[in-house]
């Protein structure tokens, strides 16, 4: 897949500054990123190079007292010269976020239907029984067993798994044109990693929406994302479409990221073996 | 069985377990102490007067065996019986139905408003972190905290009665009325009861500046908890969820912050009741309130054993039904203990 001519979200010359005790520290620059509509775009980097920050930006929840530069232009707009209450009519309906650990950032003390509700009512206007009617369907969507029960249940009575299943379904609620997931599997169980990602894989599918997908692992992109931006200490270093990518990276970083992948996928190959 | 039910049922036992501890307690403290029970408890005059010697040391069985003597005193104590106070000549537990009412009349409504108003601002603190409306709310909360509260008592009952004459000094009635008559033994409670709204309109103004007081005591000692409980519940992952959700201020701020920050404040909200039901003897006595806390002050001071124990026992009590109306509230908010 290539490119639309008009991106869905295009990220123009973004920089995130953080203040610290010892001046103020640029932690993305100059960062360039396209999505077109329908398209299944893979972030990918190691641990602290500016992937979530990336992320935050376009959300608008960067951490406080950090300061976005450049343009985050998407339907037209924007997003980092809106207002906060204009862009509240972007989040969580247009635009939606996958967290990385779904223990964390599903609210412990609301049930499940609550948390699928609550924006489509506000966002949509419908009324609570549309709502109910509409949450019982995400859960189904996402292969949640007995939805009709699952609205009642609290996050707590649901396995890691079917946590980030039901915040999937959260963040699918208002029909979003574009989804970010950010490593919505590290947090997981070995076991349940692969079904989240069938899961993502097939949400594409069916329902048409973008999607920036965040990972470490190579592996994970291969097997989701249509184009690859590689991300290094906070910027892009290098992008293209994924096979070509983890064929003929370009650049040392991408190689020395594949070799690690390569490396660690062996040493889980001795563990494997070494178990009886 | 519902759980919550079930729950209810396993504190309850084990509260009970605790006040039987407490009643341990107690009876070593005036059995086992070294000294004449029947000295410690009776006048001089009395204890001189053989037969009233006798009757006392029968009716607590002193010349039993002390297990006997134990299950004797547990008898009374279930039957109300906790003794006869030196001070006032009259049953610890009749002294107990005057003082105790006049302190839940001024020690329930200070605590409602204190947490309505330790919340509000906690809340509003929180969300203003080390902006000038945190530094404004924080810097009052530390002037509330570090004055004494007799001094506040004073300061108000000058300011109030004396120079703006807005409260009277003092008293739960004024001397025109005659008390209700007593049903809770809360003067507006039970002139409400009575139809007589001249006498309620009378008690409520005499509850102005004693519940003032100590709303204005508890919010200083409540609101830094509840700033912090809602600092920390802001900085979490679900907040920054429901930020993302593009969901009205007012939504996060009530459904999700609100609740969650709730659950750190509503134990010290507890203890801090539990304190108030026993009592503010400074605030009592430069207000004239004759609360629990100037019962116990004047025990204390001329040694009323069984006056002692027996505002011991009550707060014992106090401690353990609040402790399990938290526990309880806790499990309707937070749904992880109750699934247990
Ligand atoms: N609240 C913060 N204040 C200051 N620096 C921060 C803060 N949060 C993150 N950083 C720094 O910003 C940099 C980028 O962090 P970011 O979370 O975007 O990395 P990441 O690529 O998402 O990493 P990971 O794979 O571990 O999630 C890191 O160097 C990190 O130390
Ligand atoms: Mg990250």
């Amino acid at each position: 897949m290539t490119t639309a001519a008009d991106p869905l979200l295009s990220i123009e010359g973004l920089s995130v500054t953080m203040p610290t005790p010892s001046g103020p520290v640029e932690l993305v620059h100059r960062t360039d990123i396209e999505i077109g509509e329908g398209e299944i775009v893979g972030l990918a980097g190691e641990s602290g190079s500016g992937k979530t920050m990336t992320a935050s930006a376009i959300m608008g929840i960067l951490p406080p007292g950090a300061r976005a530069g450049g343009r985050i232009m998407f339907e037209g707009r924007d997003l980092l010269s809106l207002s906060r209450a204009e862009l509240d009519t972007v989040r969580g309906n247009r635009i939606a976020i996958v967290f990385q650990d779904p223990s964390a950032a599903l609210h412990p003390l609301l049930t499940i239907g609550t948390q699928l509700t609550e924006h489509l009512i506000h966002h949509k206007g419908v009324t609570k029984k549309q709502a109910n009617a509409r949450a019982v369907e995400l859960l189904d969507l996402v292969r949640i067993r007995d939805p009709h029960h699952a609205v009642k249940a609290f996050p707590h009575q649901f396995s890691g798994g079917m946590r980030q299943r039901a915040a999937i379904a959260i963040a699918l609620a208002c029909e979003p044109r574009l989804l970010i997931a950010d490593e919505p599997t590290t947090a997981l169980d070995v076991t349940v990693q692969a079904g989240i990602l069938r899961l993502f894989d097939r949400l594409a599918r069916e329902t048409g929406v973008s999607m920036l997908f965040i990972t470490h692992d190579l592996g994970v992109m291969n097997s989701i994302a249509d184009r690859t931006y590689v991300f290094k200490d906070g910027t892009v270093v290098e992008s293209g479409v994924t096979t070509t990518i983890l064929n003929e990276p370009s650049h040392e970083y991408t190689k020395a990221l594949i070799a690690s992948r390569a490396q660690s996928l062996a040493e889980e190959r001795v563990q494997q073996e070494a178990r009886p | 069985m519902p759980p919550l039910l079930k729950m209810i049922g396993k504190r309850l036992l084990s509260a009970l377990v605790l006040l039987w501890g407490v009643t341990v307690v107690t009876f070593l403290l005036v059995n086992v102490v070294p000294g004449d029970a029947a000295a410690a408890n009776l006048s001089q005059q009395a204890y001189d007067d053989p037969e009233i010697r006798a009757a006392f040391e029968a009716k607590w069985g002193l010349d039993q065996p002390i297990w006997v003597q134990y299950v004797r005193y547990l008898g009374n104590i279930l039957q109300g019986d906790l003794g006869t106070s030196q001070q006032t000549h009259r049953p610890v537990a009749e002294d107990l139905g005057q003082y105790v009412p006049a302190t839940i009349e001024i020690a329930l409504p200070a605590m409602a408003l204190a947490i309505v108003i330790a919340v509000g601002l906690g809340m509003l603190a929180a969300m203003r972190k080390n902006r000038p409306t945190d530094t404004g709310i924080r810097s009052a909360a530390l002037v509330g905290l570090s004055t004494p509260p007799f001094w506040l008592a004073l300061v108000a009952l000058y300011v109030f009665f004396y120079l703006l004459g807005w409260v009277p000094n003092g008293g739960r009635l004024s001397n025109i009325y005659d008390p209700p008559p007593a049903v809770t033994g809360m003067y507006t409670v039970d002139a409400a009861i009575a139809g007589q709204w001249d006498v309620f309109g009378d008690a409520l103004w005499h509850l102005v500046l004693p519940v003032g007081i100590l709303t204005a005591l508890t919010v200083s000692g409540l609101l830094r908890f509840v700033r912090s409980a809602m600092i920390e519940v802001l900085d979490a992952e679900y907040i920054r969820s429901a930020i993302a959700k593009g969901l009205p201020r007012r939504i996060i701020t009530w459904r999700h912050v609100f609740r969650a920050g709730l659950l750190p404040v509503l134990t010290v909200s507890g203890l801090m009741l539990a304190s108030l039901l026993g009592g503010a003897v400074l605030v009592e006595q430069v207000l004239s309130w004759p609360g629990l806390g100037q019962y116990a002050y004047k025990s204390a001071i001329s040694l009323d054993l069984q006056a002692i124990l027996g505002v011991t026992l009550f707060i014992a009590v106090v401690y353990t039904l609040i402790n399990l109306l938290v526990d309880v509230l806790y499990s309707v908010i937070d749904p992880r203990i109750g699934a247990k």
